[in-house]
């Protein structure tokens, strides 16, 4: 069953199309992540799911029931600020029952609620404490517990990482899955990190420019992105534009790059006047692959090492092919030396890795 | 706290003013009041004896009726010119766009440029024998020369001034009142109103706290609108402390009636910024 379903939802403001045409819908108990770059319309959509904005044309449907001119009061929604939100002049126990005294709830079970919401979020004890008074993943944990006290039908979060600094927004996503999936909330969460929308989202919706170019599971769309936009945006990838060529066999073809430069790639199931091979950096191996594999069908490129970056767990390496294109190569750190990784490098990868997406014109 | 002598220097000039023309002659009027008063003579004689004549008469119903109406009126109208200021506050800074809020802002500010005077005699031709309004209370049954009216029209001459200075006292702090607070409110089930009262007010209070305090001190202060709107029916304590100096030349009396005011508008200022803080303002 949909808790939340949209259909073909489009806002505009003014001449601006803010969002155009989104189709999506979330089911229960699932976290979806809503991801794209900065002014892609997301945070319109989550604005239009909780009510603060009213679409242009289009429905949005909570519960199977059509939301068309229902305030935020009066749909059952928690929503969760990238700025917290908290109200600093009350304490958190008021906060967290701000809801609740709403829906009228009597004290004991107000008391009662505030009291597993904060246990749920490990901030027994915090009651009287003022917002200002809390570090930001207390304040964080916070409103957590105050958009989810109420039992809603539906969670929004709005980028609910991105205020916090790099090592606590580890630990905090996966406190914030933890708690999300114990009281099963079904919930959206709206990112530009793709990281965050990967390891939180049991499915993706990826945004680009108002429009939705491409929905499925985390692994899914990484492996097989349906546009160049896509493939950039969810992980690292080296770019090769060229021509199709002649099939090998049923599934391979060959790409001509440049001159000297042919790679075999899967066949396109698609028609596109010109097309682009995405490599990701972890699917090339550096050194001669093909001794171990046998495999008769690898591709192999050689290029010249401009740079080892050395990361910790990973190697990044940048090389210069014959061609002149730029590669970068990334390897698992396992004590091996740098010293390899210099001058005239060969690398290899399976035709399986490359994946073929249409060239923007 | 350590002050190099450069800091010293510029100071000198600025306090040196204060000394000269603020604190002296406040001094001169505490020791004016404290002189035995002759009627016929304008103000105390050099060598008149001291005395507390001057302030025990004013313990007496007549007078601490001016002092007790200037403070009903000035608290109605600082009320009713927060009630009606904040909203304008409101739209200003939430709902206009840039140019519009520059121009509201502008516009406010040209309300309190117009001459109390000219404002006033405005109220005067409006709601006077003469004006629109006497059609209104004939309507409505009320006394042009009745008491409520008088008074009515002398609050309208107070709120000429109160409301746009509440409104743009109140700007700053509606400003600084995060947008997405009502939003959460809103989302967590509370209607519009609701999380305005909840939220928006409860963190404007301190803003609303001087804007009142501004707006009081203004209405205790207020000289013109009560002598010319309150047609000698509503007067304050500064008409009162005019007439004494004025027309009857008794320094004395109304130098003592000029301390009390000034103890009195201290005492309630602090009260209510005493009380208004430790009930409200907490974090």
């Amino acid at each position: 069953m949909s808790v939340v379903q949209l259909k073909s939802v489009t806002k505009r403001f003014g001449q601006f199309t803010a969002v155009s045409e989104a189709t999506f819908s979330l089911n229960k108990g699932e976290i979806l992540s809503l991801l794209g770059p900065s002014g892609c319309g997301k945070t319109t959509t989550l604005r239009m799911i909780a009510g603060f904005e009213e679409p242009s044309e289009g429905d949005v449907l909570i519960a199977d029931v059509n939301m068309h001119n229902k305030r935020p009061y009066e749909r059952n929604v928690g929503l969760l600020f990238q700025d917290y939100a908290l109200f600093p002049h009350l304490s958190v126990k008021q906060n967290v029952a701000y809801g609740l005294k709403r829906r009228n709830y009597d004290r004991s079970q107000i008391n009662n609620r505030v009291g597993e919401m904060l246990d749920l979020v490990k901030l027994d004890g915090f009651e009287q404490r003022r917002p200002s008074q809390l570090s930001g993943g207390q304040q964080q944990r916070v409103a957590l517990a105050r958009a989810l006290a109420t039992n809603p039908e539906v969670v929004l979060l709005d980028e609910p990482l991105s205020a916090l600094d790099a090592k606590l927004r580890q630990e905090l996503r996966i406190e914030l899955k933890q708690i999300l999936s114990a009281v099963g909330a079904s919930t959206i969460i709206v990112t530009h990190d793709q990281e965050e929308a990967m390891s939180l989202g049991d499915r993706l919706v990826v945004m680009s420019e108002g429009r939705i170019v491409q929905q499925g599971p985390p692994t899914e769309i990484y492996k097989n992105p349906r546009t160049k936009f896509v493939a950039e945006f969810i992980g690292r990838s080296n770019w090769l534009r060229g021509v199709l060529g002649p099939a090998v066999s049923n599934n391979l073809c060959t790409f001509e790059v440049a001159e000297g430069l042919a790679l075999l790639v899967p066949k396109p199931e698609f028609d596109a006047p010109t097309y682009e091979v995405c490599i990701r950096p972890e699917r090339i191996r550096a050194g001669n692959a093909a001794s171990t594999d046998g495999a008769a069908s690898v591709n192999r490129i050689s290029g010249t090492v401009q740079n080892v970056a050395h990361l910790g767990a990973d190697i990044h390496i940048v090389m210069e092919l014959a061609s002149g294109h730029r590669f970068t190569i990334s390897e698992q750190f396992i004590g091996q030396s740098m010293d390899q990784y210099q001058g005239l490098l060969e690398c290899t990868f399976f035709p399986s890795d490359c994946i073929v997406v249409a060239a923007d014109s | 706290m350590k002050l190099s002598r450069g800091a010293i220097l510029l100071l000198v000039p600025g306090v040196g003013i204060l000394l000269a023309f603020l604190v002296l002659p406040l001094a001169n009027v505490v020791e004016e009041s404290f002189r035995l008063f002759e009627p016929g003579r304008i103000g105390a004689a050099k060598d008149a004896p001291y005395t507390f004549f001057n302030y025990a008469e004013l313990i007496n119903f007549t007078y601490l009726y001016y002092f007790v109406e200037t403070a009903r009126i000035g608290f109605i109208a600082s009320i009713v010119g927060l009630i009606l200021g904040f909203p304008i506050a409101y739209v200003i800074a939430r709902r206009f766009t840039p140019m519009w809020r520059k121009i509201g802002v502008g516009f406010l500010i040209g309300i309190m440029f117009l001459s109390t005077l000219v404002r006033v005699y405005a109220l005067q031709l409006t709601f006077g024998p003469t004006g629109i309004a006497k059609f209104l209370t004939g309507l409505l049954g009320v006394s042009m020369n009745g008491r409520f009216y008088t008074e009515l029209v002398v609050i309208l001459g107070l709120l000429h001034y109160l409301v746009p200075i509440a409104a743009i006292t109140l700007l700053g702090t509606i400003q600084n009142v995060n947008p997405r607070l009502t939003e959460a409110a809103q989302a967590l089930g509370a209607p519009r109103w609701m999380a305005h009262f909840t939220i928006t007010i409860p963190l404007c209070v301190p803003g609303l706290l001087s804007a009142f305090l501004i707006s009081f001190t203004l209405c205790l202060s207020a000289f013109v609108v009560p002598m010319i709107l309150g047609k000698g029916k509503v007067l304050f304590v500064s008409n009162l402390i005019y007439s004494r100096f004025s027309e009857i030349a008794n320094y004395p009396s109304g130098s003592a009636i000029s301390i009390i005011m000034l103890i009195l508008s201290l005492m309630i200022i602090y009260g209510v910024t005493y009380l208004v803080t430790t009930r409200w303002i907490k974090h």
